[in-house]
């Protein structure tokens, strides 16, 4: 999907600004969590509902293991005030992602919205899903951060482990960013 | 729940900048940059977390709200001393020099004392 002028150095603007707030370097780690604290966001793992609800005990399982792929995370609206569940049965790497993916909703202001439709289906914008699909990634790996492992030599599997995402996610930010462009220059290709 | 410190009510005040927002038919992004303030300060004031004092000190002027208007708790029986108000002035008229403005305002103090205590006799 095309994004309007200047959404991507805005996106990647707010993941600096993030970091700064949160006292990181652009290039540092970020915890998704401890973003959420930060910004004032109540994030409820799924299970952790069960505990709370035992008559979601039943969904809840469901959604950890036949049912996994279905639901990765949410936000849910109390007036202007969002609260997050996510998916805790998923792998560390795909919970960050999900809740980078939700937080960046939040950064984007994006309105509040009920999580379906009249007809039961998921509540889905296609816009907004794409802006908060390129933020995502970009809080987790910011350009300055590509570029800065890219410089210091880091092998692509071991600067996924640093910036605790997958290795798609990686690849994909090495790409957009620009870093693997440069990467490839300083090998000589 | 909705913080409401010394009786300024975050929530309120949010919604009232929501409303300017969408009355200007502007993005939060284009707020963001009018304003300087962060897309992380507007998240959490969202969340009813009041925002600095630098944030929403540029948020009212930007709106064009008194943010004393979100204060419950107070009487509003308390109107702001004259010579607050006329120092506020004229620190604020851009064709004065910071000198001139205090000059004035020592003037201005001298002759309000004056009259205040009724000394003034003609």
């Amino acid at each position: 999907m095309k994004f309007e002028r200047g959404f991507k150095a805005h996106a990647n603007k707010i993941a600096l600004e993030v970091r700064g707030e949160l006292g990181l370097a652009p290039h540092a780690p970020l915890c998704p969590w401890i973003l959420a604290e930060h910004l004032a966001i109540p994030v409820f793992p799924m299970k952790k509902l069960a505990e709370e609800k035992p008559c979601l005990v039943g969904d809840v399982d469901y959604l950890s293991h036949a049912g996994s792929r279905v639901f990765s995370a949410i936000t849910v609206f109390d007036g202007c005030k969002r609260i997050i569940v996510h998916n805790d049965s998923h792998a560390p790497t795909r919970q960050r992602s999900d809740l980078a993916h939700e937080l960046g909703h939040a950064l984007l202001m994006h309105p509040p919205h009920p999580p379906f439709c009249s007809d039961g289906k998921r509540m889905f914008d296609k816009k907004l899903e794409s802006e908060a699909g390129w933020l995502g990634p970009v809080l987790l790996i910011p350009n300055e951060a590509a570029h800065w492992a890219v410089a210091e030599g880091f092998a692509e599997v071991d600067a996924a482990q640093h910036y605790g995402v997958s290795l798609d996610l990686l690849r994909f930010r090495f790409g957009v960013s620009g870093a693997r462009m440069r990467r490839d220059r300083l090998k000589g290709l | 729940m909705t913080d409401t410190d010394k009786g300024f009510h975050p929530d309120d005040f949010y919604n009232a900048i929501v409303k300017t927002v969408a009355s200007r038919q502007m993005t939060w992004k284009q707020v963001s940059k009018e304003t300087q303030v962060s897309s992380s300060t507007l998240t959490r004031m969202a969340q009813g977390r009041q925002p600095d004092a630098a944030s929403l000190a540029v948020l009212s002027a930007w709106a064009g709200i008194n943010p004393a208007d979100f204060v419950k708790q107070l009487k509003k029986s308390h109107t702001q001393e004259s010579l607050v108000g006329i120092s506020t002035l004229l620190r604020a008229d851009p064709k004065l020099k910071p000198e001139a403005v205090k000059a004035m305002e020592a003037i201005i103090q001298a002759a309000y004392e004056n009259l205040k205590d009724g000394k003034n006799k003609k």
